[in-house]
């Protein structure tokens, strides 16, 4: 564990250079001074079209880019507190949303809706559905097999659930449309923040802090979820309900993160462990700072998909190639025989 | 008070052993002994309301086990495991707080004064001074003492450990036991299972032996250990040595 304040001082300082980075790069440059007078402007109700800054910047501050950014950081934050409740409930570092086939599963709601053609509110209870029903599945399978290795059979049921809901992903695929619902899909799989909008955000928003309540209220409870069940019941927690909650607390802010734009990989593996390591287990250190950093990290990674090409790059192509490796140093760092 | 009365423990396919009947007293001490898959560990489960028994009932203070939630047991009885490492690195202050749960409101983590109470059973103990340090950085021994001193911070009448000794070298061992006469000097209530006779003739009042057959001996140590009863328990040739400070051992020949 490394010197706590100095973390949290970097974490802070990431943040705010991130947002501002975000708020001022894209193809409609906006420099700090504009930014600054923008949102003095807007707080004060003067009139944002005076000469201080170029015509339409507050329209690209507030309603193109502002939302987008909010919902990135809002994606990143709750991937990543998914995630860190995920791995103390299967006491497992190494455990996410997206290993555990949660998105997966979550997706293949999703994607039925759309080949359906569903209203959005179905699509979103579908992804939440599917997510719920993968992890219990997974669970359960996990249960049943009690291997003597317990991180391997989960792992392993993961990867074997994945690929059984991959299969029925491209099931759909296949039957899809091809030329409105094929694009759709795909474009949906691979994740965007670009067809974001004020109204989906905040519903998602509302969603998200109606899931992070009992993680929040639970947060330091999480911890004896780490430890083996009977030593968890000894010490007086009432394992199965607090476990249930927190399942479907981190499985409703994975399917809304799903449902709001995409699959976005790797975030809610690598974020919540690499915090781990710095500041230690104790989830009510680690949900927020958790949370903080993996909004820092998603806004920066959206920030990049947007600007580093002409085209817009999906943001699971780059989460995927930022975290694996670093899921490798994490691994290798975990698994290192100690002394 | 945690009494059994006819109690029967085992799984719907295998019972392991039956009429099971003891109470403990504030400040004694229970050593169960037995071989290797006797039903030690399922006779604590079943004790600690985590299993449930075939026959008879488990009652603390007087009420059933079953009638009891985890945290109103967790209240009365706290619970020393076998050391298994983790891959949460808990600091072992943090450890030491998670005894604090029962006694805090269900939204709470814990306070100054939970802090101060884990810190002082860890003092009891000699550990403080390892407080901020990695739980899984410290040796099997040291994680042991720092289990122990949870369920002190626990504040609960009765501390029931499984194999406290286990994969501990001679020295800690011997370090452990001290500090469970310690417990009991406190008035604290304390159950063990080991796997040396030697552990129960020396701190233990009372002695419950569990043969691979699943009869049940309950008694005063001296009593219920002799060189017949250790030799039918293990099914070798057991004699009781007495050393020159009063201390006994038991050699297998």
């Amino acid at each position: 564990m490394v010197n706590r304040f100095i973390v949290f001082i970097i974490i802070v300082v990431a943040f705010v250079v991130a947002l501002v980075w975000a708020l001022a790069a894209g193809q409609f440059p906006i420099s700090t001074t504009e930014m600054a007078y923008l949102i003095f402007a807007k707080m004060t109700g003067a009139d944002p079209a005076g000469a201080h800054a170029a015509a339409n910047a507050d329209v690209v501050l507030f309603e193109i880019r502002g939302p987008r950014i909010v919902a990135a950081f809002m994606v990143g934050a709750a991937l990543s507190a998914a995630g860190a409740a995920y791995q103390n409930l299967f006491r497992n570092p190494l455990v996410s949303p997206d290993i555990l086939g949660v998105s997966s599963g979550a997706a293949l709601g999703a994607v039925l809706g759309i080949f359906l053609s569903l209203p959005i509110i179905v699509i979103q209870s579908l992804a939440f559905g599917g997510g719920l029903a993968a992890v219990a599945l997974i669970f359960f399978i996990g249960r049943q097999i009690r291997g003597r290795d317990p991180i391997l059979t989960l792992v392993l049921t993961g990867v074997v659930v994945a690929s059984l809901l991959g299969s029925g992903l491209a099931l759909v695929k296949y039957l899809a449309d091809p030329y409105n619902q094929l694009p759709a899909i795909t474009y949906w799989l691979l994740g965007s923040f670009s067809s974001v909008t004020r109204q989906s955000a905040g519903v998602a928003a509302a969603l998200f802090a109606i899931s992070l309540v009992p993680l929040f209220l639970l947060r330091w409870r999480i911890n004896l979820l780490a430890l083996p069940d009977d030593e968890a019941r000894a010490l007086g927690l009432d394992v199965k309900r607090t476990r249930l909650i927190v399942i479907v607390a981190a499985t409703l802010m994975t399917a809304v993160s799903v449902a709001l734009c995409g699959i976005v990989g790797w975030v809610g593996l690598v974020v919540p462990h690499a915090v781990r390591l710095l500041v230690g287990a104790e989830f009510s250190r680690l949900l927020p700072l958790a949370m903080v950093v993996g909004g820092t990290f998603m806004v920066v990674v959206d920030t990049l998909c947007r600007t580093i090409a002409q085209i817009e790059i999906p943001p699971g192509v780059l989460t995927a190639a930022i975290g694996t490796p670093i899921f490798m140093v994490l691994m290798a760092a975990t698994f290192k025989p100690k002394n | 008070m945690l009494s059994t009365h006819h109690l029967a423990i085992g799984y719907s396919t295998r019972r392991l052993a039956a009429d099971i009947s003891f109470s403990l007293q504030p400040g004694e001490a229970i050593a169960v002994l037995g071989p290797n898959g006797c039903g030690k560990s399922t006779l604590f489960r079943t004790l600690l309301g985590l299993h449930p028994g075939l026959q008879g009932e488990v009652r603390l203070g007087g009420t059933r086990i079953n009638d009891l939630s985890a945290a109103e047991i967790a209240l009365n009885m706290a619970y020393v495991p076998q050391v298994t490492s983790g891959f949460f690195n808990f600091s072992v202050i943090e450890v030491v707080e998670m005894a604090r749960m029962p006694h805090l409101a269900w939204y709470a983590p814990p306070g100054v004064l939970d802090r101060q109470i884990a810190t002082d059973a860890l003092a009891e103990f000699g550990m403080a001074k390892f407080a901020y340090r990695p739980f899984n950085a410290l040796s099997g021994g040291e994680q042991q003492l720092v289990l122990i001193a949870r369920a002190l911070a626990a504040e609960a009448p009765i501390i029931l450990l499984d194999e406290p000794t286990a994969n501990l070298d001679f020295g800690n061992q011997f370090l452990i036991l001290d500090e469970i006469i310690k417990l009991t000097a406190r008035g604290i209530s304390v159950l063990f299972t080991t796997h040396n006779p030697d552990h129960a003739l020396r701190i233990a009042h009372r002695t419950m032996t569990i043969s691979r057959e699943g009869n049940i001996d309950c008694g005063l140590t001296k009593e219920i250990l002799n060189n017949a009863s250790l030799a039918a328990l293990y099914g070798l040739k057991v004699q009781l040595i007495e050393g020159p400070n009063g201390l006994i051992t038991a050699v297998g020949r």
